[in-house]
C-alpha cells in the first residue's frame, strides 16, 4: 500500500507562493490506481512529489516504510516513474533508451539479462522491431512506448505513469491498459496512473483518486463509486451523461460545458 | 599557442595518470552521463543525482584540462571536433562515446603535430596553428550540416 500523509506543496514564483497542496492524505490500494482531475488540479505535482523530485512536507509511506528522505538510488529500486514531459531528440537507439530504465542495476558491461529484460519489455508493448532504430527517428507515439518500456522494464514494487496515453492511438491505449492490468495482477506491482480519459480509468482501474481543481481529494473508490454525473459537473464543468455496460463498468458521454450554460 | 615540444616523459606521466584517474570515475559513470544527455527531469526520474554527476564532472574537467594547459598551452579545436566526430560513429553512449573520443582528440592531434613538422622544412610550426587550419573548416562544416538538417 502507498500513503501519502500530510503532504503540503506550493510552487514559489518571485514573489508569490501557489499552493497546491495543503496536508493532504491519499492512500493508494494494490492493484492499478488512477489518478484524475482538470488540469492544474496537482495530479502531476503529486507523483513527483511522491517519487521525490519536489521538496514537499509531510510524508509517503511505501508498506510501512518512509520512503520520503530514502536516498534517489535506493527509492528508484523501490519505484519507477514516467514523467509527463516529452524529449523529442536524442541519437540514443531505442535498445540503448530502455536500457537506461535499468540504470540501478547496469554495469559497464551489460547481462544477457539486461538485455531479456529489455527485449521482453519490448516484445510486451509490440515494438521489438524498433530496438534497433535511432530514437530521434520515431514518430511521437512510438517515443512514448519507449519511455513506458523505459519505466516498465524493471519490476519495481511501484510505478507512477503521468499520462502515459497521451499520444497514443486507440489500439495502443487498449494494449498499454491491459498490460498495466496484467502486471498488477501477474507482479503485484502497484501501479498509480494519471489519466484524463475517465472512460479508460473506469474500465481499468481497481482503484479512482479524483482531485478538485484546489488540489483537495473529491472523492476516492472504485469506479463505480466515483464516476457519477455529480463529479463530472463539479470537479470537471461539464455535463455528461452515464451509462453502465452489461458489467456494471460506468461509461460516459459529455455533452456540454457547463461555461457555455451560464 | 599550444605546442607538443614542451612536452617531456615525466610531464606526459603526470598528465597519462590524472587522464586514466578521470577516465575510471567518468566510466563507472557512463551510464549515468547517458542519461543526463536527455533532460534532467528524465535522468532524475532514471534515479540519477544529476547535482551530484554534474559538480563530478565539472570538477574532473576541470582537472583534466588544467593538466593538459599546463603542460602544452592551450591546443585549441580538440573538443570541438573529437566529439563530433565520435558522436557521428557510436551515438552519445557515453561507454563507447567517452574512450573514442578522447582516442580521435589524441590522434588528431598527434596527425597535427606531424603536420606542423611537414609544412616548412626545418621549422616547427605551433600546433595551435595547424589545428585551426583544420579546425575552422570542420567547425563550419558542422554549422552549416546542422543548419540544413533544421
Amino acid at each position: 500500500m502507498l500513503t501519502v500523509k500530510k503532504l503540503s506543496f506550493s510552487y514559489h514564483c518571485t514573489k508569490k507562493t501557489h499552493p497546491v497542496f495543503k496536508e493532504l492524505d491519499i492512500t493508494f490500494s494494490s492493484g492499478l490506481n488512477a489518478l484524475l482531475g482538470p488540469n492544474g488540479a496537482g495530479k502531476s505535482t503529486l507523483l513527483k512529489c511522491i517519487f521525490g523530485l519536489l521538496r514537499c512536507s509531510g510524508a509517503v509511506f511505501c508498506g510501512g516504510r518512509n520512503i520520503t528522505r530514502m536516498k534517489t538510488n535506493d527509492k528508484t529500486k523501490l519505484m519507477s516513474y514516467l514523467p509527463q514531459m516529452d524529449i523529442e531528440m536524442s541519437s540514443l537507439t531505442v535498445l540503448e533508451m530502455v536500457l537506461l530504465g535499468r540504470l540501478p542495476e547496469l554495469g559497464r558491461r551489460v547481462s544477457d539479462e539486461d538485455l531479456k529484460n529489455v527485449m521482453d519489455t519490448l516484445d510486451a508493448l509490440n515494438i521489438a522491431q524498433l530496438a534497433s532504430r535511432s530514437f530521434g527517428e520515431l514518430s511521437g507515439g512510438q517515443k512514448k512506448l519507449v519511455f513506458i518500456a523505459q519505466t516498465l522494464v524493471r519490476e519495481p514494487e511501484i510505478i507512477l505513469l503521468d499520462e502515459p496515453v497521451n499520444s497514443l492511438d486507440l489500439q495502443k491505449q487498449l494494449e498499454l491498459c491491459l498490460l498495466l492490468r496484467r502486471i498488477t495482477e501477474e507482479k503485484g506491482i502497484k501501479i498509480v496512473v494519471v489519466l484524463h480519459d475517465i472512460n479508460l480509468a473506469a474500465r481499468f482501474a481497481d482503484h479512482i483518486v479524483v482531485l478538485d481543481e484546489n488540489g483537495r481529494i473529491y472523492s476516492a473508490g472504485t469506479p463505480h463509486e466515483v464516476i457519477s454525473e455529480t463529479m463530472l459537473r463539479e470537479v470537471y464543468g461539464v455535463e455528461a451523461s452515464l451509462n453502465h455496460d452489461e458489467n456494471g463498468i460506468p461509461s460516459i458521454s459529455p455533452i456540454r460545458s457547463v461555461r457555455d450554460q451560464a | 599557442m599550444g605546442s607538443l615540444l614542451k612536452s617531456t616523459w615525466p610531464k606526459f606521466l603526470i598528465v597519462a595518470a590524472a587522464l586514466v584517474f578521470c577516465f575510471i570515475i567518468l566510466s563507472r559513470n557512463a551510464w549515468k552521463l547517458t542519461a543526463m544527455t536527455l533532460d534532467d527531469t528524465k535522468a532524475r526520474s532514471l534515479g540519477v543525482n544529476t547535482h551530484s554527476v554534474r559538480r563530478m564532472v565539472i570538477i574532473l574537467t576541470s582537472l583534466l584540462t588544467s593538466f593538459a594547459v599546463c603542460f602544452v598551452s592551450s591546443v585549441g579545436f580538440v573538443g570541438i571536433i573529437a566529439p563530433h566526430v565520435a558522436r557521428q560513429l557510436v551515438g552519445e553512449e557515453q561507454r563507447f562515446f567517452l574512450p573514442l573520443s578522447g582516442l580521435i582528440g589524441a590522434v588528431v592531434v598527434s596527425l597535427a603535430f606531424v603536420a606542423s613538422k611537414l609544412v616548412i622544412p626545418g621549422v616547427v610550426l605551433p600546433i595551435g596553428i595547424v589545428r585551426a587550419v583544420i579546425g575552422i573548416p570542420v567547425f563550419l562544416a558542422i554549422i552549416f550540416g546542422r543548419m540544413r538538417r533544421l
